[in-house]
């Protein structure tokens, strides 16, 4: 299972965050927190806070960022592309966002995959002037 | 054609469409907009800038080109890395053409030309 299948449900929780309080525990994002090891400070407030990564000083790429490498270093990640499924709850400018960041993981896209996340959720649409398409294989 | 840099034009117009700040046309502002406007190819930006209207008028255009661009490149881009996947080169080769029939960003017709020229020995 692909650890970046969890991201956009931890987005989605992170989007809402401030609508209610305790909510945000869906079984996806449970996932996301078990399959990250606990390893030092930021990723166990991050898990100790779902959905909150603001109470750790983090924005929700940053969080987002830091729990896949959790499930990275746990050896959940695997090598291969994956199809991306986009979450219709998102906002479609942030489904955009999350799907290119995918495949900026994936290695479509090459550039600071993370901060151009970032950028994308700030201004919707995806900075390719940071993170362009690789250029194809011949 | 060198990348271009776009963070602190999208910043400035955050600060000015978004958060309602005015648009002060300092001699680095100007620079900016009129270095931007030549990058997504509008033509006689310089007398744009004469007026206040004009000068918001080509921020929100200068905005859109890239903005729209990127949405409409970074889609074709995803439809044709997953025809690539399906061995359907005919149909990923079209994503980049249908960009390439509107775009009018250099830096965007760029990349497009660049994969569909990364698919040229392919079925």
């Amino acid at each position: 299972m692909s650890w970046r299948r969890h991201l956009a449900p931890l987005l989605v929780a992170v989007a809402f965050a401030g609508c209610s309080s305790g909510a945000h525990s869906s079984g996806s994002q449970r996932d996301l927190y078990a399959q990250a090891t606990c390893v030092d400070s930021e990723t166990c407030c991050i898990q100790r806070n779902p959905g909150n990564p603001s109470a750790c000083g983090l924005t929700a790429a940053e969080a987002a960022a830091i729990m896949a490498a959790g499930v990275g270093a746990a050896g959940t990640h695997g090598a291969e592309m994956e199809d991306h499924k986009d979450d219709a709850r998102l906002p479609e400018w942030k489904q955009r966002c999350i799907r290119n960041w995918n495949a900026c993981a994936d290695g479509r896209f090459t550039g600071p995959c993370t901060d151009c996340l970032r950028r994308c959720e700030g201004q919707q649409d995806w900075p390719l002037d940071m993170c362009r398409p690789a250029k194809p294989k011949r | 054609m060198n990348t271009p840099n776009w963070s602190s034009f999208r910043d400035l117009a955050r600060r000015v469409l978004r958060e309602d700040a005015p648009l002060t046309l300092t001699g680095d502002t100007r620079a900016l907009m009129l270095r931007t406007a030549e990058e997504v190819a509008i033509p006689d930006a310089a007398t744009a800038l004469n007026t206040s209207a004009g000068a918001l008028a080509l921020l929100r255009e200068i905005e859109r080109r890239i903005a729209e661009g990127s949405n409409r490149l970074t889609d074709a881009l995803n439809l044709m890395w997953k025809l690539q996947q399906q061995g359907d080169f005919d149909s990923a080769r079209q994503q980049m053409r249908d960009v390439l029939a509107v775009e009018v960003v250099p830096y965007y017709r760029e990349l497009a030309m660049e994969q569909l020229d990364g698919m040229a020995d392919e079925p």
